[in-house]
């Protein structure tokens, strides 16, 4: 009995001065700030930290609301700039909850790994965080602009995502994903892209005020998240628009659901709306090297004339042209990375696995072969659903 | 020496100079000179002088219905009598069918009638020839079987053991109609001579459980046996453990139960529970009302138990790891919430839990001790009153009185009394340890609490079995329960005489 009870202390205290530290350091949650969204930008040489952090304020009515304050900080480095930021916060401002990593384009095209390099390695830090890229804007003014719109902060990006996610035209990036990516010296980096765009409606308003001499409560300005930032190692190289972006989509199997416009036999506009999309890249090592990708594609038909005759032929004829569009679509995203040497499709990737042998003949020099690479884009359509109330045998 | 001390002494040697005295009424009386609740009858048979007798029984323990229609009516009135020329006829014809009576033997030992006496029998003690007839006359006033009252019986019987020990003894009999149940008695407790009746059935219980039962009962050398742990303790012979290693029920329905799956149990005289050795960790987790749903049900609600044992245990240490080491494991949503609850209070967050811990066990503790009219009142002024002050007040925060709520909640969903006590100290101990170590702390308790439960084998059985034993994991009615027809096997730690339940 005394053995063991000496070995079970034996045991407890081994853990105890093993695990790193004896006593672990608190952390009262109440005594922490949050840091929501994190901007990086350049001023020179000095790094330009600009972040949100929610504040608890007590109201009036005596109750506990949540809220958010914006600081912007300078400094050499990512970590100098926030430490830089307790001389003047209450709280102790942690990482732990941070959401996006908003890059703006001037600090982008310098490079991204001197600040995402921190992130990786700093313990408080998560592989979860996302990323973003500023375009045409700095990311202090697009935080600021995240900032003065109602609702929570960084909720406003995430409905961003999951009502593009419906478009196909963008998608996440997280940490993890471009840790993995500068892994990888043959694959490139690819990060969704935040732009300001003017809002219609507001400016509408503006109109309208003139006329009757009342205040508008519209933005004027939105935020839109449309197409991806392409990155030669850590530095910007190009902006993709929204439609190749959805090629890109297409071929790293990141589309969720679309909808396109193709014309009928008669030429009458019809809207199909993707809902799977499955693809296969087949690499062939046979000189010349090239490869083939073959997309399968489910969709409905959502809108059309309904006075149509919904026939098998009709149908057939859609697909065919569903096939060509999105055909097309891939191709021109393929002509543009091709064309920059970046592969972002995970190309390498699929050579790699098809034979590694092979593969560590082409690795170094990948750059220039996925640029002369001969790629053959094959695409098999399938309308499932026509919801046609008139010739439901066509459903 | 003081002079009491002397007196002490001198009249304990003069009680065992009678008890060892030759069987007279005389010494019966000087034995119990000082008791006013002895009743002697000096009693001539057929009022004849030369047939004197005399009946001696205590007040109260005694149906006297019995004694004068039984005893007294044959005594005078027989004919049978008449014809005896001498006491020592009056006394064989007594002990030979003259008495109107079911159990009746006689003795020529003063201890052995005193004994009697005590169990509430009437003795007809015969002073010229030194010898007594024991007639069983007990009919003392008894609480009638009641439905139980610390046990839930959903879809169960309803009855529970009393304090009478035969009754406890004839509602096994009336359960379990098997002439292989055998219900051994003995007595304990050098004072106060109670009767222990020990339970179990010949053809499944291991035998080697009888003996070291039987041989820790005789072995008792204490002056009482009056309440439970009088018993348990000299059976348990584990000092140094928090977990109970029998199973302590006031239900006659739990007990057949486990009787049939080779256990073996005891029923004391004086006290409505009967205690049943050996138990295992899992025993505590189940109820005799899963037998009333249906399997499925059953399962769910055990499984339930674990998790609410576990809940209970480190949900409270887990809280304060958390939010005072870990904040960076809380979802942001939740973190917020917690840290907006806790804006203006004056106590660390370990200060909080542990105070309102502390605050739980304490009004558990009041509301056993007081009686159940103003029981609840105490459960609303504590829960209610108590808490929403507390809020209000700004002295503890909603979201630790949401935790430590659901902790005693949990607690609560065990069906075992014993059980909930040492998680409520567990419970303490991972508070503790969490608040000095964090999530560390709460490694620590469970390497205590794994090591509490692995070394204990109440009578040579592996507390923690079925799991973790090199037998089969006999899963059917221990963390989960199968449908009634494929509980097949009684339990093989045990190791039963007859391993298949059906025979």
């Amino acid at each position: 009995m005394i053995k063991k009870v000496l070995a079970l202390f034996l045991i407890l205290f081994a853990m105890l001065i093993l695990h790193g530290c004896f006593f672990p350091e608190k952390h009262p949650i109440e005594d922490l700030q949050n840091i929501l969204i994190a901007g990086i930008d350049r001023d020179g040489e000095d790094i330009v930290l600009t972040i949100v952090v929610d504040t608890i304020n007590q109201s009036n009515s005596g109750e506990n609301q949540i809220g958010a304050e914006l600081y912007v900080a300078t400094g050499k480095t990512v970590f100098e700039a926030k430490r830089s930021l307790h001389e003047y916060t209450e709280k102790r401002i942690v990482w732990y909850h941070l959401k996006y990593i908003i890059i703006g384009e001037e600090a982008a095209e310098q490079g991204i790994d001197p600040y995402l390099s921190f992130f990786c390695e700093n313990n408080e830090n998560r592989f979860s965080h996302r990323l973003i890229v500023a375009q045409g804007i700095t990311a202090k003014d697009l935080v600021q602009q995240i900032c003065s719109q109602e609702g929570g902060v960084s909720e406003n990006i995430d409905s961003l995502f999951t009502e593009t996610a419906r478009t196909g035209k963008s998608s996440e990036i997280t940490l993890l994903d471009y840790a993995i990516t500068r892994e990888r010296p043959w694959e490139s980096l690819y990060i969704p892209v935040i732009t300001l765009i003017d809002n219609p409606v507001a400016q509408k308003s503006d109109d309208t005020q003139g006329q009757d001499g009342e205040s508008s409560h519209e933005h004027k300005v939105l935020l839109q998240l449309d197409g991806y930032a392409l990155f030669d190692e850590d530095l910007l190289t190009c902006f993709l628009d929204g439609d190749s972006t959805r090629g890109i989509n297409f071929v790293i199997n990141e589309l969720d659901s679309t909808g396109i416009v193709v014309q009928d036999d008669k030429g009458q506009n019809v809207s199909l709306e993707i809902i799977e999309s499955k693809v296969s890249i087949k690499p062939d090592f046979d000189e010349p090297l090239s490869a083939a990708i073959e997309v399968v594609v489910k969709s409905n038909m959502v809108e059309y004339t309904e006075n149509q005759d919904v026939g098998e032929e009709y149908i057939t004829y859609l697909e065919q042209r569903q096939d060509a569009y999105i055909q097309n679509e891939i191709e021109q995203a393929l002509t543009v990375i091709q064309q920059k040497k970046l592969d972002v499709i995970g190309m390498g990737d699929a050579f790699y696995h098809e034979n590694v042998f092979k593969w560590n003949n082409i690795k170094e020099d990948w750059q220039n072969i996925f640029a002369d690479l001969k790629i053959t884009v094959k695409v098999t359509s399938d309308i499932k659903c026509t919801y046609s109330l008139l010739n439901a045998a066509g459903a | 020496m003081k002079k009491g001390d002397y007196d002490n002494t001198q009249n304990t040697h003069g009680r065992d100079a009678l008890i060892s005295g030759s069987l007279t009424s005389d010494n019966i009386k000087k034995l119990f000179s000082e008791s006013g609740d002895i009743i002697y009858r000096g009693f001539l048979i057929k009022n004849r002088a030369d047939l004197k007798m005399t009946i001696i029984y205590v007040d109260g323990m005694v149906n006297t219905k019995i004694i004068d229609d039984n005893i007294i009516c044959p005594l005078s009135a027989s004919h049978w009598y008449d014809q005896c020329a001498t006491l020592a006829q009056a006394y064989a014809l007594s002990l030979n069918g003259a008495l109107d009576v079911s159990s009746l033997k006689s003795t020529k030992s003063t201890e052995e009638a005193v004994g009697a006496i005590l169990a509430g029998k009437t003795i007809l003690v015969f002073d010229t020839l030194k010898s007594a007839i024991i007639v069983d006359t007990i009919g003392f006033e008894k609480r009638s079987i009641t439905p139980a009252t610390e046990e839930s019986t959903y879809r169960s019987s309803k009855d529970s053991f009393v304090e009478t020990l035969r009754v406890n003894t004839a509602t096994l009999r009336k359960k379990i109609k098997s002439h292989h149940l055998v219900l051994e008695e003995t007595v304990v407790g050098k004072q106060s001579h109670t009767r222990l009746c020990i339970a179990y059935m010949k053809n499944i219980c291991n035998d080697t459980f009888v003996d070291i039962i039987k041989k820790r009962l005789d072995a008792i050398d204490q002056d009482k046996a009056l309440s439970i742990s009088d018993i348990y303790s000299n059976v348990v012979k584990k000092k140094y453990t928090l977990f109970p290693t029998a199973v302590i029920t006031e239900k006659p329905e739990a007990c057949c139960m486990s009787l049939l799956e080779g256990k073996i149990a005891i029923i004391i005289d004086e006290l409505p529970y009967s205690l049943v050795f050996p138990a295992v960790f899992g025993d505590f987790f189940q109820s005799s009302c899963d037998y009333g749903h249906n399997y499925i049900v059953a399962s769910f609600f055990r499984i339930l138990r674990y998790i609410c044992f576990t809940l209970a245990i480190f949900l409270p240490g887990f809280f304060v790891s958390v939010t005072v080491f870990h904040p960076e494991m809380i979802p942001y949503k939740l973190a917020m919430s917690i840290a907006s609850s806790r804006t203006g209070t004056p106590f660390s967050m370990y200060i909080e839990v542990l105070l309102m811990s502390l605050t739980f066990f304490i009004l558990i503790q009041a509301s056993l001790q007081i009686s159940r009219t103003i029981g609840g009142a105490i459960s609303i002024v504590g829960g209610l009153v108590l808490g929403e002050a507390a809020i209000t007040a700004g002295i503890v925060s909603p979201a630790v009185i949401v935790v430590v709520a659901t902790a005693s909640i949990c607690s609560m969903a065990i069906p075992n009394k014993e059980i909930n006590s040492v998680l409520w100290l567990f419970q303490l101990i991972c508070l503790v340890f969490s608040s000095v170590f964090g999530l560390i702390g709460i490694i620590i308790t469970l390497l205590i609490l794994f090591f509490s439960l692995a070394k204990l084998n109440p009578l040579g059985v592996p507390y923690i079995a079925p799991y973790g034993l090199k037998g089969p994991l006999q899963l059917e009615d221990s963390f989960i329960r199968f449908p009634q027809n494929l509980i097949k096997k009684r339990p093989f730690y045990l190791d039963p005489k007859n391993k298949r339940r059906k025979r």
